[in-house]
């Protein structure tokens, strides 16, 4: 049953890149011949579309995985990296590089990680010691940690150049795969490529760490190391994509919840779809992004469009949702 | 005793009678850009010039000969003017520069006796200044007839009305001359203007809003701005390579505002997307003139920016040695500089768009 539908979800994520590539505003030449002999056209597939649907299927896949990573690590379905401050925390060390350091993209990435841990290090000492319920205690700790980042962010914004360091802290914001292009791609893959792998071939283990911490101890389980390194796995995941993309939200926590859904709770099945319907989700949304209006529409707002959008429909009519 | 009393009170009216007339004389008004009536009773000597696009302002400002004598203070903005007011006014170090977003608790301690600002920044800043007393000015400098009527706004309050309507008789003059020798042509170029930027070879492209002077100023010119005819939002907007190909223009004019504009061109002229994009459809893509700031804007060299916009589009009526010659007689006239001063100064800044 789990194979079969994820054979389909696979067919159906082809057809969509399919139909992407063909969805754009530059119109497809009218004739089939026409388009292997229009080097223009070519160009265009070649070098502005492709890169930017693969790379927007990548950054599906990772943001969904470490929305999943975490809400099964977190024992929380509210959990993904922007609402425990990963996203806020990674625009703010990226703002940093900008203002500070120029547009290097390296520094930018490594300030962007550096912060990202910080987050989620901050959100995880605080939730300790809320005196609170452990999925409401997280969930404070994060809005906590996002709302400071976020403060900070502010701060940079209003110092920023206007014309120059604030239109690319802005790009961060709102997310856009408009930059997506081969060589930067090819900056961010590997990493991308590695932590989706090391994620995929270790979802069968991920659901120990659903289990309450005493079952876990009386199976003599607990490994807190192996913990946090599947933690910085899927934080490092998420701020080489977003140092590409800007911060797309949503996608870290409808899409983990919606795989769950279809599938069940067993993460050796509900990782991989969750990859693919991020996949879909981000291919969707960026179709809109990019064709809908002669101005580009940033992507964030899409994907928060249509994330909030599904998330009230999923909570009206699915009793077990969350 | 009382003779010389009186003759003294005698003198003391004589005294007040003969001012009574210079004091009305000094009395005046203005209406501003939101139409609001200003009254003044003597002339403003304690300028401050602030908010958004404060370097336009300052640059009109300075078209006066009285320059910053009466000039305070000035808020620091992008595309900050420093650079071009040094060269021409030897005690411009000497202005307070504002930081960046300066209110009214930093602009009162100055005593100023009037704060410029643009139509925009009511709200933001304006009305504070009056609730503390600050009499303010607002320009509009949007199209070339708000520019006109700013200049007017700016000459009076400066008492040099006679220079602010010679000014508008040169920028009219060198407009109709443009538009005269393009009477003739019929062919009508699509034209994209775009700002772009690039970072680590990524490069971003926003079109202006339709309603700005970059539109008036193509239109007048006998061209198509093809961003027009979509509904974008106001201000520049952003729009993606894919965009850009479905207006197919003949002409893309390149503005960046750190001066980068030649330097995108060229990187562009080098991408392998872009030359295709150029050979295939015949595109003239070209770097938009920035000397110490760009010339596509709302500040006094807009004029200069419509002369080599003219160049560009129509060679064969505008001719390159025009341009040269237009942007000399425009430092001359406009803010009084001296051939060798442009010559040295101005000419080497330009020359890589005359090419």
């Amino acid at each position: 049953m789990a194979r079969k539908l994820t054979r389909v979800l696979v067919f159906g994520l082809f057809l969509l890149l399919s139909i992407s590539i063909l969805i754009g505003r530059y119109p497809i030449p009218d004739r089939i011949l026409e388009i292997f002999s229009n080097e223009l056209f070519m160009n265009l597939m070649w070098r502005v579309r492709i890169p930017r649907i693969l790379f927007g299927i990548l950054a599906g896949f990772g943001l969904a995985s470490s929305g999943m990573i975490m809400q099964s690590i977190f024992k929380n379905p509210l959990a993904e990296p922007g609402l425990l401050g990963v996203n806020q925390a990674a625009g703010f060390g990226a703002a940093i590089g900008i203002l500070a350091f120029g547009n290097s993209y390296f520094i930018v990435q490594v300030l962007a990680f550096i912060f990202g841990i910080i987050s989620i290090t901050l959100t995880l000492f605080l939730s300790k010691n809320i005196n609170k319920k452990e999925r409401l205690s997280l969930v404070l700790a994060g809005i906590s940690v996002s709302a400071f980042f976020s403060a900070g962010l502010g701060i940079i914004k209003y110092l920023a150049d206007p014309l120059d360091q604030l239109p690319s802290i802005v790009f961060w914001m709102l997310g856009s795969l408009s930059n997506s292009n081969w060589a930067s791609i090819m900056q961010v893959l590997p990493i991308i490529l590695a932590c989706l792998f090391l994620l995929y071939f270790y979802r069968w283990r991920l659901n120990i760490f659903s289990l309450d911490k005493e079952v876990l101890f009386s199976m003599g389980l607990r490994n807190d190391f192996e913990l946090v390194i599947i933690l910085m796995i899927s934080v490092l995941l998420t701020t080489s994509i977003i140092s590409l993309s800007g911060i797309i939200g949503w996608v870290g926590l409808i899409i983990p919840n919606i795989a769950r859904v279809i599938i069940g709770q067993n993460t050796r099945y509900s990782l991989p779809v969750s990859m693919i319907l991020g996949g879909m989700f981000i291919l969707v949304s960026d179709n809109f992004a990019r064709a809908l209006l002669p101005g580009e529409i940033p992507l964030g707002v899409i994907t928060a469009f249509l994330g909030a959008v599904i998330f009230i429909v999923l909570l009206l009519t699915k009793k077990d949702f969350l | 005793m009382m003779k010389n009393i009186f003759c003294l009170l005698i003198c003391c009216l004589l005294v007040s009678c003969t001012n009574a007339p210079l004091s009305e004389s000094t009395h005046f008004a203005v209406k501003d850009a939101l139409e609001r009536t200003i009254e003044f009773s003597e002339y403003p000597e304690r300028i401050v010039i602030a908010g958004k696009q404060t370097p336009m302002l300052a640059n009109f400002f300075y078209l006066f000969p009285i320059k910053g004598e009466r000039l305070l203070a000035i808020e620091n903005r992008s595309q900050s003017p420093n650079k071009f007011l040094e060269l021409i006014d030897d005690e411009y170090q000497s202005k307070l520069i504002l930081e960046k977003g300066a209110g009214v608790e930093q602009m009162a301690p100055l005593n100023p006796d009037l704060v410029i600002l643009k139509t925009s920044m009511k709200d933001e800043i304006g009305i504070g200044l009056e609730e503390v007393g600050i009499p303010v000015i607002y320009v509009s400098f949007e199209d070339i007839d708000d520019i006109n009527y700013d200049i007017r706004v700016i000459g009076k309050i400066l008492d040099e009305d006679e220079r602010a309507e010679e000014i508008i008789l040169e920028y009219k003059k060198i407009y109709s001359e443009i538009n005269d020798q393009l009477k003739s042509v019929t062919n009508v170029k699509k034209v994209l203007m775009l700002q772009a930027t690039n970072i680590d070879q990524k490069y971003s492209f926003k079109v202006p809003s339709s309603g700005w002077l970059q539109t008036k100023m193509t239109e007048d010119l006998k061209s198509d701005p093809v961003w027009v005819s979509e509904s974008l939002s106001g201000g520049w907007t952003e729009v993606n390579f894919e965009q850009i190909l479905n207006w197919n223009p003949d002409n893309i004019f390149i503005i960046n505002y750190q001066g980068q504009s030649n330097e995108i061109t060229i990187g562009l002229k080098n991408d392998e997307l872009w030359k295709s994009f150029i050979s295939s459809n015949e595109v003239n893509l070209s770097s938009f003139p920035y000397d110490f700031t760009s010339w596509d804007q709302p500040d006094p060299r807009w004029i200069l920016g419509y002369t080599w916009m003219a160049s560009e589009l129509h060679s064969e009526q505008i001719g390159r040695e025009y341009v040269l010659e237009t942007v000399k007689y425009f430092y001359r006239f406009f803010f009084g500089m001296k051939e060798d001063f442009i010559e040295s100064e101005i000419t080497p800044l330009i020359s890589i768009y005359l090419d």
